[in-house]
């Protein structure tokens, strides 16, 4: 039920901040953006809060889920990630395409994701129900003034056990079965 | 010049990792559960009773353990037995996998698939982790059976008392299956932990150990510990048995196991 809880919480969550950007002119929005997210190890669907900090920085706060029908068994999860923003490549009057890089902290709700009823060490990372996944990234953010500096990214992930068995397995592990892909929106909330 | 160049390659990599089987690069979450049952085990039983003489007949088998993430290891193996005639299956005695993984299981089925000679497994206590019990059932099959081949009786335990909340080894059913000794020339246990794990605190060892002796057992064969180790113990009816931990695949080793009417062989042999 915690799962649930949380992952109703934060569709909440992000339909108020979206009210706040829409309804009240004078609010400042508790972010920067809304995300939505298909895919990346998050999820069938994802939906959070994205903040950012300078230039180059910015931090997304999902939570998502995917379905028995999809993964077997109902998968709830809560991610956070880390974006490094490289220059623009290029900017026109259409849009802005930047790549950066990013590490993601993914947390897998249910006992059965657990190793805490096993003695200490018995089990080492990444065996635990967090895991990190390091990825690449692509965004293209519309310059037009009618979209309000929406944004559609991708990212090419490897989840940590993956990259683990994919670095010590060359002869036998092809790059494709190791990687995941992404797609995303930002919306600005400014 | 060169970043209108870099963008155009970018998009394309994109576009191209989108068209060319996109579907298995959006990954939910590792912890997906494979859908259907590819029942391996009744599969390679099939073969290996189709193989199986009403007699006894002395025979080699080849025996591995914990082949976890060594891949390449495992893909060395396949090939070695592959280039061998004189083995009738191999069996592994568990931790195919790290995590228990439906991704891992994939990778080491798709090996071990190439085998020409039919494999068997027992689940190891790395294979039950996150929904490995159930990738477990879905790529191969049950926990607990057991097979008959040239007059010698297999049984295959799990053994993961910790990742089955303590309801296996189930003592009854190993009991029962070894009840009828008389009818084979050997009996042989395959398990991924054996009696003397460090898990199985004294009174259910002692429970294990006592079924084990109390039958006609010729060799436990399990993994776990990594490490190649053989035993003897002699019973005190006369008859011996052996405990084998056969090792992991990482060492790029292998055993056979050689079934004479008078005995059992080890021989340890590296890929």
């Amino acid at each position: 039920m915690v799962p649930k809880s949380l992952f109703v919480a934060a569709q909440i969550l992000v339909l108020w901040c979206a009210g706040v950007a829409h309804g009240n002119e004078s609010s400042r929005p508790i972010a920067d953006s809304v995300i939505f997210q298909h895919a990346g190890n998050m999820g069938f669907v994802s939906a959070g809060l994205g903040w950012q900090t300078g230039a180059h920085l910015e931090v997304h706060l999902l939570a998502g889920y995917a379905p028995e029908s999809l993964e077997g068994i109902d998968i709830y999860v809560a991610g956070a990630k880390a974006n490094y923003l490289f220059n623009p490549l290029v900017s026109n009057e259409q849009t802005t395409t930047r790549v950066y890089t990013g590490l993601a902290f993914i947390y897998y709700f249910g006992n059965r994701y657990s190793t805490r009823d096993y003695p200490r060490g018995y089990y080492t990372y990444p065996s635990y129900q967090w895991h990190l996944m390091p990825y690449l990234g692509i965004k293209l953010t519309s310059n037009d003034p009618a979209q309000r500096g929406v944004s559609l990214y991708t990212e090419i992930g490897v989840i940590d056990a993956y990259l683990i068995h994919f670095y010590n397995n060359h002869q036998t592990l092809e790059w494709d079965q190791a990687i995941n892909l992404s797609l995303g929106v930002s919306i600005p909330l400014h | 010049m060169l970043i209108s160049s870099a963008i155009t390659t970018a998009k394309a990599t994109v576009l191209s990792l989108l068209l060319v089987g996109c579907e298995n690069l959006f990954d939910y979450s590792p912890y997906s559960i494979e859908s259907g049952s590819q029942q391996r085990t009744a599969i390679h039983l099939s073969r290996v009773e189709n193989a199986s003489l009403p007699h006894f007949e002395p025979f080699r088998f080849a025996l591995t353990a914990d082949t976890h993430a060594y891949y390449d290891q495992a893909d060395q193996l396949v090939h070695v037995l592959n280039q061998r005639h004189d083995i009738a299956f191999l069996l592994i005695a568990g931790d195919l996998t790290d995590y228990g993984l439906q991704q891992e299981y994939q990778w080491k089925t798709d090996i071990l698939d190439n085998l020409t000679i039919p494999y068997l497994t027992a689940i190891g206590n790395h294979d039950a982790l996150n929904n490995g019990k159930e990738n477990y059932q879905a790529f191969f099959g049950g926990f607990d059976y057991s097979f008959v081949y040239n007059q010698v009786k297999f049984v295959v335990l799990n053994s993961n008392s910790w990742e089955f909340a303590n309801t296996v080894p189930r003592l009854d059913w190993l009991q029962a299956e070894l009840d009828n000794d008389f009818l084979y020339q050997h009996q042989i246990v395959l398990t991924h932990i054996g009696p003397y794990d460090q898990r199985f605190t004294s009174q259910p060892s002692q429970d294990y150990l006592a079924v084990l002796k109390q039958y006609f057992v010729s060799l436990v064969a399990a993994g776990h510990d990594h490490l190649h180790t053989y035993s003897e113990e002699a019973l005190s009816n006369g008859q011996t048995i052996s405990y084998l931990t056969t090792g992991t695949v990482k060492d790029s080793a292998y055993v056979v196991v050689t079934v004479e009417s008078g005995g059992i062989r080890i021989d340890r042999e590296h890929l």
